[in-house]
């Protein structure tokens, strides 16, 4: 085996690695599409909504885009487990190393993945807020879902976006989803959230 | 097919009835329960609000119906269930009916709650049956809603994509509202925010909209089941069902005798209208033990009232007006939340607008070009004296009591005469400040008052 041959074998084992957890063509394409209709869906509301008189960069994301967020969120959630547990659980060498390096480098592609849908948003909207909405998002669909299943983690997220969103339920003050003064914490709790989320995810190793 | 199997079909089927039922009720009690200013009391909002349960509602009986119909494809044994040749009804139906019978019992439990809140307080009217026919109609659409995504997208993101579904719809109705710049859509869903309190909905809208969603619903439904003739006559019913819906979305019915003034006589003499009779003895208790505290001379000859317009409008509408007039009228309104009149009242709210409405009132600028203009001393006194009322109730000075308040405790910062004359004013006997107060009622009324003179 030359050494060309090695390189193209491990490759060959990364690429199955990766597609056994479901990232392939159409996922993707998907997870795109869907960031686009987050973003769209910013501008919609805002213009209808007239918030002109907000500051620039001074708004917060309304409910709709918030809940569209969901959608990526949960196509990052399904592609941490693996689709074929059986068959690598027949592995030689432990799982534990690729898992945690797996759920590292998804974890880093998802934190970042608002950031270049950020010039698609509407100029009244918070940059900041809307990658901490992204975050905290993410960070408690992924606890959630690490503690019991995917679904249960979704419906739970479901639940608790609806409860942020039901007005006098929780108080303004303490809104780390809607309100844009708190953006700053809410990033920062998304943040350990999200690492939080990672580790569990990883540590747990179950099937989806 | 076996007992056995069967019987877990069937326990299946009550699991989710049950989980369903538990989760529509813990909802929809919360966000119930959130607007209680606007209904709790009244027949007509009581009514209306058990629409807001849908709004969370449908989308949990939307996503656990297409979680439900997505299952064979998520499972991989879709193709298992083609070869069994069982038609789909027989497959989907218990799970289906479990959906849509829990979600509906979950409003029922909910309506429980809201007749159970209401009932007690509760002078006029009864429930309307016709404003809880859009809620039902909105069970029908959330399961067909569910069943069509559960069939047709892809079986990971189906759950979550119809959750969203019944949400989505609801925004857009306001959005659209907002853009056309008018109330048409949003009177199309099975909740709104258009207060009951002196208008309501005409019954025919209410139907047609209840007959159009469910027909909505049960042709996407007959769709997934496979029963296209029937899905097909649902359609074109729903088409005329919406034809009448969009006739009548956006009118309003006036309910004259909710206008009329309801008094009660005395010193002072407590007048609400009818649509919120119900707190009228609790509004009058709280407003004769306020006024109470500045001396009987304060209350001889007032009358309070809900709104400015009480009077004027009862006499539009119903024909009655103010009987007895008296020579001062103070405007109390009942306010909680951001609700303006509500139907609840906020103690704190309460007394600081009685203090507003005794001491700041008469000094406004719409009084003033009526030709009652006060002095610049008697503005300033009149800021220190509500400063004292706030301050004797433990209420804030900061101005956050309700919108466009006054910030008394910053304004007196800035004037310590001002500051100093409040102080003597707090220090002053019960007695010598009762006195003090009904020798300078008519100055006081007019905004004339001198501190301490």
């Amino acid at each position: 085996m030359t050494w060309i041959d090695k390189l193209w074998l491990g490759a060959q084992v990364k690429w199955a690695f990766i597609k056994a957890r479901g990232i392939t063509a159409p996922a993707a394409a998907a997870y795109v599409i869907l960031w686009v209709a987050v973003t769209l869906a910013s501008r919609f509301s805002v213009s209808a909504l007239g918030l002109q008189f907000v500051p620039v960069g001074r708004a917060g994301l309304d409910t709709v885009s918030v809940l569209l967020m969901l959608l990526p969120a949960v196509i990052v959630s399904r592609c941490l487990w693996s689709r074929c547990p059986t068959v690598e659980a027949t592995r030689s060498r432990p799982s534990q190393p690729s898992e945690l390096l797996w759920s590292a480098v998804l974890g880093l592609g998802a934190t970042a993945s608002p950031l270049p849908a950020v010039p698609l948003l509407h100029d009244s909207i918070d940059p900041l807020a809307f990658v901490a909405d992204w975050w905290l998002l993410l960070g408690v669909l992924l606890v959630l879902s690490g503690l019991t299943a995917v679904p249960i983690g979704v419906a739970a997220s479901f639940a608790v976006i609806a409860t942020f969103s039901t007005p006098n339920v929780v108080p303004w003050e303490a809104n780390l989803l809607y309100n844009v003064d708190l953006a700053a914490q809410s990033a920062m709790v998304g943040a350990v959230l999200l690492t939080a989320g990672l580790l569990l995810v990883a540590l747990r190793r179950r099937a989806a | 097919m076996s007992t056995g199997i069967r019987r877990s079909f069937i326990r299946s089927g009550v699991a989710l009835l049950v989980g369903v039922a538990l989760l529509t009720t813990l909802q929809g009690i919360v966000t119930v329960a959130a607007k209680s200013e606007r209904w709790v009391g009244h027949w007509p909002n009581s009514s209306a609000v058990v629409g807001w349960a849908t709004l969370w509602g449908a989308c949990l009986a939307a996503g656990v119906a297409a979680w439900v119909v997505a299952a064979p494809r998520k499972g991989q044994y879709s193709q298992m269930l083609a070869t069994a040749s069982r038609p789909q009804g027989q497959v989907y139906g218990l799970a289906l009916a479990a959906v849509g019978g829990g979600s509906l019992t979950g409003y029922l439990a909910v309506l429980g709650y809201v007749v159970q809140r209401t009932a007690p307080h509760a002078t006029e009217g009864s429930l309307a049956v016709a404003e809880l026919l859009p809620v039902a109609a909105w069970v029908v659409m959330a399961v067909g809603l569910g069943a069509a995504v559960g069939k047709l997208a892809p079986p990971m993101l189906a759950p979550i994509l119809a959750a969203l579904g019944p949400y989505l719809v609801y925004m857009w109705a306001i959005y659209a509202d907002v853009y056309a710049n008018r109330t048409f859509f949003s009177d199309l869903l099975a909740m709104d925010d258009s207060a009951r309190d002196y208008l309501r909905l005409p019954t025919e809208l209410l139907v047609a909209k209840a007959v159009m969603w469910a027909c909505v619903g049960a042709a996407l439904l007959l769709w997934v089941l496979r029963m296209r003739r029937a899905s097909y006559v649902s359609t074109v019913a729903a088409g005329v069902a919406a034809a009448a819906a969009f006739l009548v979305a956006g009118v309003r019915v006036d309910v004259p005798r909710a206008y009329e003034a309801v008094c009660w006589s005395g010193a002072p003499r407590v007048c609400v209208d009818r649509a919120h009779h119900h707190i009228g003895q609790q509004y009058r208790r709280h407003v004769v033990a306020a006024l109470g505290r500045l001396g009987a001379e304060m209350s001889t000859g007032v009358t309070v009232m809900q709104s400015a317009e009480l009077f004027a409008l009862a006499e539009k509408f119903t024909g009655t007006g103010d009987t007895a007039p008296t020579p001062v009228r103070l405007v109390v309104p009942v306010a909680s939340r951001n609700t303006s009149p509500a139907h609840e009242i906020d103690p704190d709210r309460l007394t600081a607008d009685t203090g507003f409405a005794v001491f700041l009132a008469p000094c406004l600028s719409h009084r003033a070009e009526q030709g009652h203009a006060g002095t610049q001393t008697g503005q300033r006194a009149a800021v220190a004296l509500y400063h004292w009322w706030l301050s004797m109730h433990g209420l804030p000075t900061d101005g956050s009591n309700y919108p466009g308040e006054v910030a008394t405790g910053p304004a007196l910062a800035e004037n310590p005469a001002l500051a100093e004359f409040a102080r003597q004013f707090g220090a002053m006997s019960d007695d010598s400040r009762v006195a003090w107060l009904a020798k300078r009622r008519p100055a006081l009324l007019s905004c004339r008052l001198e501190p301490l003179a």
